[in-house]
C-alpha cells in the first residue's frame, strides 16, 4: 500500500480528531511532504466547515408538550390493543334472534319503511332543508379583500408556473449546443420576487398556510433563477430543476389551482341554489 | 446501584412516570436526529414517536450496557433504515407527499425571520443547498454522517450501535464527506474556504 493510500485511510479519524498519537505523527509527517494528500484533506475539511453552517430548526415549546401528549395517546392505544377488555353488556343481534319470528318480520318491515321515509325526505331533488336564504348582496369588506389577495396569489402562481415550465422543459442537449440566453427568465423571476414579499405579508391567515409555504418555496427557486448567469449556466439550471422536482412545486401549484377551481364550482352551486330558493 | 441503573430498573418495571421522564430528557436529541435523517419535519416527528414507542415495547431487552441515548439512537437509525428499505421497495409510493412540508427548513408554527428579506432568502438558499447535499447521500451514509457530525457520536459508538465494523463506518463517512464536498464545492470560494494558490 502506498504512503498516500495509508494516509487517506486516516482522513476520517483526522477530521474528527480521533487519531492515536502514533497515527497522528505518521499522518502529520506525510501531510508535510505530500501536497496532493494535503489538498484533498483540505477540501474535505472545508466541506465539513460548510456543513457546520447548517442551522438547527427551532421549535416552539408547545411542540414538545404536544409531542408528549400525542405519544401518550399512541401508547394508550397500544396498551388497549394489547389488553382488550371486551365486556358485552348488550348485544342487539343476540336479543333479536331470541324473539318470535313474527316480531322479527314486523321489525324488519318497520325498518324498511323508516329507511324509505329517510331517503325520500333527504335525498329527493325537490327537498330542501329550510335553511335561511343567503343574502347575496351583503358581502363583507374582508371577504372582498380576501378574494383580491386570492386573485393576486393565483395570478402570481400562474406566472411562476409558466416560468418554471419553460426551465424544466428545456432540452439539455439542445441547451448545450445552442448556449441559451436566460436574461428573459431572470427578468421575470426578479419581478416575481418583488411581488413575493408583498404577497407573503397578505397571506398570514392560518387557513392560507399552505399557500404561504408554497410562495416561500417558490421564492427560493425564483432567487436561483434570478441569479442565473445570462448565458449557458447549465449546472445552475440543473439545480433549479432538481429543486422544483424535489419540492413538487409544479404539482403543488396545480393542486392549489384545482383547489381554487373546486371552491369556485361549489360557490357557483351554492349561488344557484340560492337563486332557485329566491324564485320559489 | 447507580442512579442511571435505578432509573433503568424503573423503566423495565413498566413505570410510566419514568418513561415520561425519559421522553422529556431525550425527545430533543431524538427528534433532531430524526430531522437530520429524514430531512423534513413531519417524517421526523413520526420517526421520533416511533422510536419512543419501540423503546417502550422493548425496554425489557435493554440490558443497560450502553447508555440510554445510544440505545435510543440505535433504534432511531434502524427504524429509519428499515423504513427507507420498505419505501424503496414500493415503487408506487407518491414521490412527494404533499401533506408534508418536505425539505422545508421552517416549521409551520415558526414565524418568518425578520430582517433583510434578501439576506434571509440568501440564508435559506445556503440552508437549502446544505440540506440538498445531505439528502443526496445514501441512507446509510447519511445515518453515519449525522451521527458523527451533528450528534457527536464517536466512530466506535456508531459501529457498536449499528452492529457494523469500525472500518465500514469510516468508509461510509469518507464516501459521505467526498459526496458533500463535490456537491458544495462552489461554496468554498464564496465563503473564503478556498486555499490561496
Amino acid at each position: 500500500m502506498s504512503e498516500c493510500s495509508k494516509c487517506r485511510k486516516y482522513f476520517v479519524d483526522a477530521l474528527y480528531d480521533e487519531l492515536t498519537p502514533e497515527q497522528k505523527d505518521h499522518f502529520n509527517h506525510h501531510m508535510e511532504t505530500c501536497s496532493s494528500c494535503r489538498s484533498e484533506f483540505e477540501k474535505m475539511k472545508s466541506a465539513l466547515e460548510i456543513m457546520d453552517l447548517r442551522e438547527q430548526e427551532s421549535l416552539p415549546g408547545e411542540f414538545w408538550t404536544n409531542f408528549q401528549q400525542r405519544l401518550e395517546l399512541r401508547l394508550d392505544r397500544e396498551a388497549k390493543r394489547k389488553n382488550p377488555k371486551v365486556v358485552q353488556f348488550f348485544s342487539p343481534l343476540k336479543m333479536f334472534r331470541t324473539v318470535p319470528r313474527w316480531t322479527q318480520y314486523l321489525a324488519a318491515a318497520i325498518l324498511l319503511i323508516a329507511i324509505g321515509i329517510f331517503i325520500g325526505r333527504y335525498f329527493s331533488p325537490e327537498s330542501y332543508s329550510p335553511e335561511p336564504v343567503a343574502q347575496i348582496n351583503e358581502i363583507s369588506p374582508s371577504l372582498i379583500q380576501q378574494t383580491a389577495v386570492d386573485d393576486r396569489a393565483y395570478r402570481y402562481l400562474e406566472r411562476s408556473k409558466i416560468l418554471l415550465l419553460g426551465i424544466v422543459n428545456l432540452d439539455p442537449e439542445a441547451e448545450e449546443a445552442s448556449a441559451p440566453d436566460y436574461s428573459r427568465e431572470r427578468q421575470v423571476a426578479r419581478s416575481l420576487i418583488q411581488e413575493t414579499a408583498v404577497l407573503k405579508d397578505d397571506l398570514t391567515d392560518a387557513n392560507r398556510r399552505k399557500l404561504y409555504q408554497l410562495v416561500s418555496d417558490l421564492e427560493v427557486i425564483l432567487l436561483q433563477i434570478a441569479n442565473l448567469e445570462t448565458e449557458n449556466d447549465l449546472p445552475a439550471v440543473e439545480m433549479i430543476r432538481s429543486g422544483v422536482d424535489r419540492r413538487g412545486i409544479l404539482l403543488k401549484i396545480n393542486l392549489e389551482e384545482m383547489d381554487r377551481d373546486n371552491r369556485g364550482a361549489s360557490g357557483l352551486i351554492d349561488s344557484k341554489k340560492t337563486e332557485k330558493k329566491t324564485k320559489i | 446501584m447507580t442512579e442511571e441503573q435505578q432509573f433503568i430498573e424503573q423503566l423495565r418495571s413498566g413505570d410510566r412516570i419514568a418513561f415520561t421522564q425519559m421522553v422529556t430528557t431525550h425527545q430533543k436529541q431524538i427528534y433532531f436526529l430524526a430531522r437530520d435523517l429524514t430531512g423534513n419535519h413531519h417524517d421526523a416527528e413520526d420517526l421520533a414517536q416511533e422510536v419512543f414507542i419501540k423503546a417502550y415495547r422493548s425496554i425489557q431487552n435493554f440490558r443497560g450496557e450502553a447508555k440510554l441515548n445510544t440505545w435510543l439512537y440505535k433504534i432511531a437509525i434502524n427504524t429509519f433504515l428499515d423504513k427507507r428499505k420498505r419505501k424503496s421497495h414500493n415503487m408506487l409510493v407518491f414521490k412527494e407527499d404533499l401533506s408534508k412540508e418536505s425539505n422545508n427548513p421552517t416549521h409551520p408554527g415558526q414565524q418568518a425571520q425578520p430582517g433583510n428579506p434578501e439576506k434571509t432568502a440568501e440564508g435559506r438558499l445556503i440552508q437549502e443547498h446544505i440540506e440538498h447535499a445531505l439528502q443526496n447521500l445514501s441512507p446509510r451514509e447519511r445515518a453515519v454522517f449525522v451521527m458523527r457530525h451533528y450528534h457527536d457520536q464517536a466512530i466506535k459508538e456508531i459501529a457498536r450501535g449499528l452492529d457494523i465494523a469500525e472500518g465500514t463506518v469510516k468508509s461510509l463517512l469518507y464516501r459521505a464527506i467526498q459526496k458533500l464536498q463535490q456537491k458544495l464545492a462552489f461554496y468554498r470560494q464564496d465563503l473564503g474556504l478556498e486555499e490561496e494558490k
